[in-house]
């Protein structure tokens, strides 16, 4: 565990000077925002790697109450209510679970302690986007689109990396955003639908006068100078795909129940379009609630309602999925971690450095990879806030390259020059 | 075919109530013409200016605007103060009660209390949104409830925000700029989400203080620091709310806590705020934000956003931020700014927002609400589908307002218009019955490619272009046997086409 701040400080700066450049991000700029969709074409061409779940925590999660870093003093000093007690400490309230002796995982998250054993759950821990901003909605918009620092990119990182490859895959749901608006990520020249619930996923009334309203409202559509015809095409092609496949009965395999949330609702349906193999390259998810600036709560409260929602959600699609995690990669992020230091409010304000998970069929590091910086205040981002010594860009390029089959980096994420982490098998 | 059958084919039941509407009254008496044709270049003023102020064309107003201009209609609008709206009182009447109540008094009621609130906040919203009379006030109202976002998720909030709805967005949302700023920070709903109620000296909380700068006023490249941040978090510490069991009339309202404040000396934006203000430090922040020409900027260019386009030209931001600085922040004159804008009148078409197309879907058949809380409960299922409950986004920013945050969610607007035709939204009922009368009194034939024709001109401000007739003719020929049901699948097409996503 070696101290790279100065790295992260380098790179800031080497952010800094390149955003002044004219790039591909900000010759897009001018465009409108629909733009991007008939000015891409696939770039690379590849066969199919595996299905992309992106889930993100909004409201800038409490990293460091997540993956617990029980190793350090600071840590508990920091936070005298809400700190995670030590995997050792005396008495019988919930504790942190270790993973490696310096890091263990929040009670709530046991569901995820078998998977990080068993080696396809791995946390990145001081990572994120190197901007500095505390804005929830400027640091969601950096992370999602690729580009921190840099104002303009309208397209997303899952969006450029499915619009620069030609897999062959002739599907019209390539994506999907779960919920009811396509996440920023997605944006792109693809042309991804928002699915709330596939069972309500059709047209009211007969099917034969709703068919052809289907196809004379694409007719209309298509006169529509806005461009909302790509939409509009996509979200008939959708109908088309999931009434074929029969969502009412699909039964999760291997013994699994999904909790009843829409977090989980959406990994079901995910499960359901992986095994229905109707194309599905990658889908968005959010859960939000995570900007706990009071009453955050410890080993029990607040956040830790929802660490159980992500761990049960996250445990039931890895059983369910059983051998098929192998064409699978998923990754968790959130737009910031949050203050070493508890506030009065026991709660947290909004930091810096946070962690992300990933879990798939083909990781090659242990349960939790880290440059640790350490938590003392001397090392802190700003004196206060966990410091970044791994880009989330690193890892996702590296997701990207080992497992999805897109080499394109430049295209995706513009101006960057990755680290290898050696996090995946090819 | 006669009106019986036509009737009947829609599932209405005629009543003496439906045939007393005012569409039918207003619309019968327009001068041939008075829908003259118009394509999307050289588009009916009239209707431009309507679906632009208002929450939807309806024939009334439509008639109201041809005889007074669209001069006097936007003055109008704006001096809405003096612009009766008879009706509203008894469309809000199951509601009027609980939105008059303070939050203290609602948490002590029964124990259904919160879904009770919750029900009349949307019932209220949706009902001056439907038949209010001042529309563009009700559109502002809308625009500072996002502005000032707070998230109901649950009891008391929910309660908290039937005051804040009350107080601070109908209070002020025609007013100065100072006032609804100040009208929030005071609110025990704000003070409540972005968690300043309890923010002490010791640790401070930010949240706040944060949102403040980079939503509420400056913008996140307003030109403050995190510095700042931290420096106004010490100057908001100790404005709380009272406890209802601390009082003796039980009301949840606005309370300095003295012993919660940091009384030491600041320094915000640059400015000096010195040791010993107290709570005056919090007002002199506001004053400080209120009066700065990021806020300026930041405000006129929401306003524009929200009123011209989703690309607001920088000359009309700019122009509108110089008018906002020399009149204090005048919501009204920033307005006026706006509308008197030669962009204003050549906008491109502006997507409407789910509930916004909901509302229009609604207000283009004088709906009429049969069983208000069974409506309501089918109203937020389908909002719910398209994202957007009233009070509902999930984060301080408030609803998104371009294109591509919708775009992408088109079918349960498809399924709304179908469902509104198809008279399927339980609990209301879609009145047809003035729009025959209409038809009638107009000469139109119960011709499906009439009625088509004349409803164009009526929704959309401009006739069908022969490609989109074409498709219309070719889908009802292809479903239905009858005029009858090829009107009324119709009519779900055009409603469900993409002009009529737009404003």
């Amino acid at each position: 565990m070696t101290c790279s701040h100065c790295k992260t400080l380098s790179r800031r700066e080497m952010l800094q000077n390149s955003a002044a450049l004219a790039t591909l991000g900000t010759a897009h700029a001018a465009l409108p925002a629909w733009m991007p969709r008939l000015a891409f074409s696939p770039k690379h061409q590849a066969p199919r790697g595996d299905v992309l779940v992106s889930i993100f925590l909004r409201g800038g999660a409490d990293a460091l109450n997540m993956i617990v870093p029980h190793g350090e003093d600071a840590y508990y000093t920091a936070r005298p209510q809400l700190a995670i007690p030590r995997p050792d400490a005396s008495g019988g309230d919930p504790k942190a679970l270790d993973l490696d002796g310096f890091f263990g995982i929040h009670p709530a998250l046991s569901p995820l302690l078998p998977i990080f054993q068993g080696g396809q759950l791995t946390a990145v821990h001081a990572t994120g986007s190197p901007h500095d901003s505390r804005s929830h909605f400027e640091a969601m918009s950096f992370m999602e689109r690729g580009t921190p620092g840099e104002q303009g990119m309208t397209t997303g990182w899952i969006g450029r990396h499915l619009g620069t490859l030609d897999t062959g895959n002739g599907s019209p749901i390539r994506a999907v955003g779960w919920g009811t608006a396509v996440q920023a990520a997605l944006r792109g020249p693809i042309s991804p639908v928002a699915i709330k619930s596939i069972v309500d996923y059709h047209l009211g009334g007969d099917e034969k006068a709703a068919a052809a309203m289907l196809n004379s409202l694409n007719s209309l559509y298509a006169l529509d100078s806005e461009s909302l015809h790509a939409s509009a095409e996509a979200t008939k092609s959708a109908i088309e795909v999931v009434a074929s496949i029969n969502y009412a009965s699909y039964i999760p395999q291997n013994g699994t129940t999904y909790p009843e949330t829409d977090f989980t609702m959406a990994l079901r349906q995910t499960a359901a379009l992986i095994r229905a193999d109707v194309g599905l390259e990658a889908a968005c998810i959010d859960l939000g609630g995570w900007d706990t600036h009071v009453n955050q709560g410890g080993a029990e409260g607040t956040q830790a309602q929802l660490m159980t929602q992500l761990s049960e959600g996250l445990a039931a699609f890895h059983a369910d999925l059983g051998p098929d995690m192998q064409k699978v990669s998923v990754v968790v992020m959130s737009e910031f971690g949050r203050r070493v230091e508890e506030n009065g409010g026991i709660g947290t304000d909004h930091g810096h450095g946070g962690a992300m998970l990933l879990m798939s069929g083909n990781l090659n590091k242990g349960p939790v990879v880290a440059n640790w910086p350490g938590l003392a205040p001397d090392v802190l981002d700003r004196g206060e806030d966990l410091a970044i010594t791994i880009d989330y860009r690193d890892i996702l390029s590296e997701l990207l390259t080992s497992r999805l089959n897109n080499p394109l980096i430049n295209e995706i994420f513009p101006d960057f020059t990755t680290n290898s982490l050696g996090l995946f098998s090819v | 075919m006669n009106r019986r059958q036509f009737l009947q084919t829609f599932g209405l039941a005629t009543t003496a109530a439906l045939q007393t509407s005012t569409l039918h009254r207003a619309l019968a008496s327009l001068p041939p013409g008075a829908f003259a044709p118009a394509n999307l270049i050289d588009r009916d003023p009239i209707a431009h200016v309507i679906s632009r102020l208002t929450f939807g064309v309806t024939p009334d107003l439509y008639q109201h605007v041809q005889t007074i201009g669209s001069q006097a209609f936007i003055e109008e609008q704006l001096a809405f103060e003096t612009l009766a709206d008879p009706d509203i009182t008894t469309h809000l009447n199951p509601y009027a009660e609980v939105l008059g109540k303070n939050a203290g008094v609602l948490l002590k009621e029964s124990e259904g209390m919160a879904q009770v609130a919750g029900q009349a906040l949307l019932g209220g919203t949706t009902v001056r949104a439907m038949y209010s009379q001042r529309q563009l006030y009700e559109r502002m109202v809308h625009f500072f409830s996002d502005h000032f976002s707070i998230y109901v998720s649950s009891a008391p909030l929910t309660f908290m925000k039937v005051d804040d709805d009350r107080d601070v967005a109908r209070a002020y949302a025609m007013g100065t700029f100072r006032a609804i700023l100040g009208a929030s920070a005071h609110s025990p709903a704000m003070l409540d989400y972005l968690d300043n109620a309890t923010s002490a000296k010791d640790a401070p909380n930010e949240n706040y203080a944060r949102e403040l700068m980079e939503l509420h006023t400056l913008s996140v490249d307003g030109g403050y620091t995190e510095t700042d941040v931290k420096e106004v978090a010490r100057c908001f510490t100790g404005w709380s709310m009272t406890r209802p069991r601390d009082s003796e009339d039980g009301l949840l309202k606005y309370l300095y806590r003295p012993r919660l404040h940091d009384d030491g000396a600041k320094t915000v934006l640059g400015t000096t705020i010195p040791a010993g203000g107290g709570e005056r430090d919090g007002e002199q922040v506001l004053d400080l934000l209120a009066s700065h020409s990021s806020t300026a900027e930041f405000i006129s260019y929401k306003l524009v956003r929200r009123f011209v386009s989703d690309f607001p030209p920088d000359a009309l931001v700019q122009a509108c931020a110089e008018v906002f600085m020399q009149t204090g922040g005048d919501i009204r004159a920033v307005l006026r700014t706006i509308f008197n804008s030669e962009d204003f009148w050549n906008a491109p078409p502006k997507f409407k927002q789910p509930y916004e197309y909901t509302i229009s879907l609604l207000r283009a058949f004088d709906t009429i609400i049969l069983d208000g809380n069974r409506f309501l409960r089918n109203m937020r299922n389908s909002l719910d589908g398209m994202g957007q409950i009233p009070f509902h986004w999930p984060a301080p920013n408030g609803f998104p307002d371009v294109q591509g945050a919708w775009a992408d969610n088109l079918l349960p607007r498809w399924n709304m218009a179908t469902a509104i035709v198809g008279n399927q939204l339980r609990g209301a009922q879609t009145n047809t019955e003035p729009f025959l009368n209409l038809l009638e009194s107009r000469g139109v034939t119960l011709d499906p490619e009439a009625v088509f024709a004349f409803l164009a001109q009526y929704l959309l401000g401009r006739p069908l272009t022969t490609d989109e007739n074409g498709i219309l003719m070719d889908f009802v020929n292809s479903v239905a046997d009858t005029p009858e049901s090829q009107i009324m699948n119709g009519i779900g097409l055009l409603l469900a086409s993409p002009a009529f996503q737009y404003r």
